[in-house]
């Protein structure tokens, strides 16, 4: 359905600025793209493929050099719009330090909702929860600039989902963060997503974080080469790999282990499904 | 041999305000030449509060760094010694570069040694080399590369210091898989080929089984546990209770191996697992499923 849709690409190209006379490649080619409301889509590729353009594409950070993208039916491209696109469209970037503002870390949460002119009683509100979905309430007054980078990170995120945007798009949030961390905010991620009914685009080099996505998109050199469920992108083994990408170690394994003449399955995602298999496999006989 | 030692030292951030944290708390450990330590730990745990101790970033509240036996922070002497003797290499360390080309970005660290030109000419393109930059490179602006090679240009810089050991907080952080294994590929084989000891902090459980061969985990500002990878990988509830984890084939193989089925949990590679998964169906394994 067309008014499903939220966020929509139609034939957009974006190259960088040449400090030169020459003109650096396009960035990203002629991508067409849907990403309907309340979806959860992963986004992959390698360092350079593109991803973090996409992001600040949808978020009219850049405008496209030809074609036209729509949020909410809004042309990016329209700079009296930019306002209410990020109110729509928030993103959280790989660096924390580069979005931190204030000096205590419920201040940083409350800075976006207060600029929206949100009443206080609603903000403190919206500041405690989001802290405590990433875990970071007892640190609501520590100074951020002493936190850890992963911690870091997490306040960060609480910022945008106090804005409760209908849309976050999540520039590779965990990269810093330790396993249960990045566990935590991925919970965070699909908490707000299937309760709340926020779009997560969520840009990752974990391919055991896109296997939890409804939708994945992968990216090279500028180009979307796939789009599908996680189940039929990850089936596409040779085209990852060319996209300089890898599937997560338990579907590694079902390939070599398919090709070694075992009975295992190509479509395996989790580790759950590998020893479901498995069990299957070895009461079956195991050898093809 | 000893290389470093970390005898009971403690460290407080903030000290006699408010925000007092203790970071670290009575660790003591040594490294030995040679030798790939990982150093795993939640967030917060004082990973890098430690790694900088190593080379007098900052002065144990109490306790003492050793390095070859010797306190590093006797005297301004010995601290600057532990400076050029022990390579840290921060997280992201790419944001760091400055300099106008990656020649002289990487010759920046040995210029402040007090070499001579020609050796600190021999020693960027040696560290050029094992980073795999080529000589084409070398004259371009660092910041007109692209992620990956940024970060690359970057461990180059610590390495032309010729450690003796050389410390990287996250080395792959932010990586996409090609350029992450990259990276580690490139760390064992400078290790390999120069003997010295390199220590890597991570957060990548598999990172760290496939490179490491001890493991020191922190916990709270404690030692809660160091040993060999499989010491280390065979507490899994242990390790999941302190925010960290096991590689996810460690988690499949503990499983499989907890339903009856006689494979080894402690397996970490694919490369292993598929071995290891043959061995049992040849051997006839489907009779004990």
């Amino acid at each position: 359905m067309e008014n499903d849709s939220l966020i929509k690409f139609n034939d957009v190209s974006y190259r960088y600025e040449s400090d030169t006379d020459t003109p650096l490649p396009l960035a990203i080619k002629n991508i067409d793209l849907d990403i309907r409301k309340g979806e959860f889509v992963a986004v992959l590729g390698h360092n350079g493929s593109g991803k973090s353009t996409l992001a600040k594409l949808a978020n009219a950070i850049l405008a496209p050099e030809s074609g036209k993208i729509f949020v909410n039916g809004m042309d990016t491209s329209d700079e009296s719009l930019e306002y209410e696109i990020r109110q729509t469209v928030g993103v959280v970037f790989q660096n924390p330090d580069n979005q931190i503002v204030a000096t205590i870390v419920e201040e940083d949460v409350a800075f976006g909702p207060e600029n929206l002119g949100i009443e206080p009683k609603e903000i403190r509100r919206r500041v405690d929860d989001a802290l405590k979905s990433v875990g970071m309430y007892e640190y609501r007054f520590h100074e951020p600039h002493k936190l850890s980078g992963g911690q870091k990170q997490r306040v960060a995120i609480a910022g945008i989902m106090a804005m409760q945007t209908e849309c976050i798009i999540l520039d590779e949030p965990t990269a810093m963060l330790d396993p249960k961390g990045r566990e935590e905010v991925m919970k965070a991620m699909q908490r707000l997503n299937k309760e709340l009914g926020v779009t997560i685009v969520l840009i990752t080099h974990y391919m055991d974080e896109a296997v939890k996505a409804d939708r994945v998109i992968v990216m090279d050199s500028g180009r979307i080469v796939l789009d599908g469920t996680p189940r039929q992108v990850f089936a596409e083994e040779e085209t990852i790999e060319k996209a300089g990408l890898e599937l997560p170690d338990c579907a590694k394994l079902a390939h070599a282990l398919k090709r070694s003449g075992v009975n295992m399955p190509s479509d395996i995602l989790t580790p759950d499904e590998f020893v479901e298999a498995f069990q299957r496999c070895v009461s079956g006989g195991g050898v093809l | 041999m000893t290389v470093l030692e970390a005898r009971d030292v403690s460290y407080q951030y903030s000290v006699g305000t408010p925000f007092q944290i203790t970071a670290l708390e009575h660790i003591s450990f040594s490294v030995e030449k040679g030798e790939l330590l990982a150093i795993i730990g939640h967030t917060g745990s004082g990973k890098s509060t430690l790694i900088q101790h190593f080379n007098a970033l900052l002065k144990p509240t109490s306790g003492q760094i050793l390095l070859y036996g010797k306190d590093i922070n006797e005297t301004k002497e010995t601290a600057r010694d532990a400076r050029f003797k022990v390579g840290l290499c921060f997280q992201y360390p790419e944001y760091q570069l400055f300099e106008s080309t990656v020649y002289k970005d990487i010759a920046f660290g040995p210029g402040n040694m007090g070499l001579s030109k020609e050796e600190i000419d021999a020693r960027v393109r040696r560290a050029a080399a094992f980073v795999g930059l080529t000589e084409p490179m070398l004259e371009k602006s660092p910041f007109d590369l692209s992620g990956g090679e940024k970060r690359r240009v970057a461990i180059a810089g610590v390495m032309a210091m010729e450690p003796e050991v050389l410390i990287m907080d996250e080395p792959a952080a932010g990586l996409d898989p090609r350029g992450r294994r990259k990276i580690l590929e490139m760390i064992e084989n400078y290790r390999r080929q120069t003997g010295s000891t390199v220590i890597i902090v991570s957060h990548s459980m598999e990172d760290v089984a496939s490179l490491a061969e001890r493991i020191l985990v922190l916990n709270h500002g404690k030692i809660a546990r160091m040993g060999t990878v499989d010491e280390v990988f065979s507490h899994a509830e242990e390790l999941q209770n302190m925010g960290l984890n096991i590689p996810q084939l460690t988690g499949i193989f503990t499983r499989l191996n907890q339903l009856g089925y006689g494979v080894n949990p402690l397996t970490y590679t694919v490369e292993q697992a598929k071995t290891e998964i043959l061995r049992y169906l040849h051997k006839g394994g489907a009779a004990d499923g």
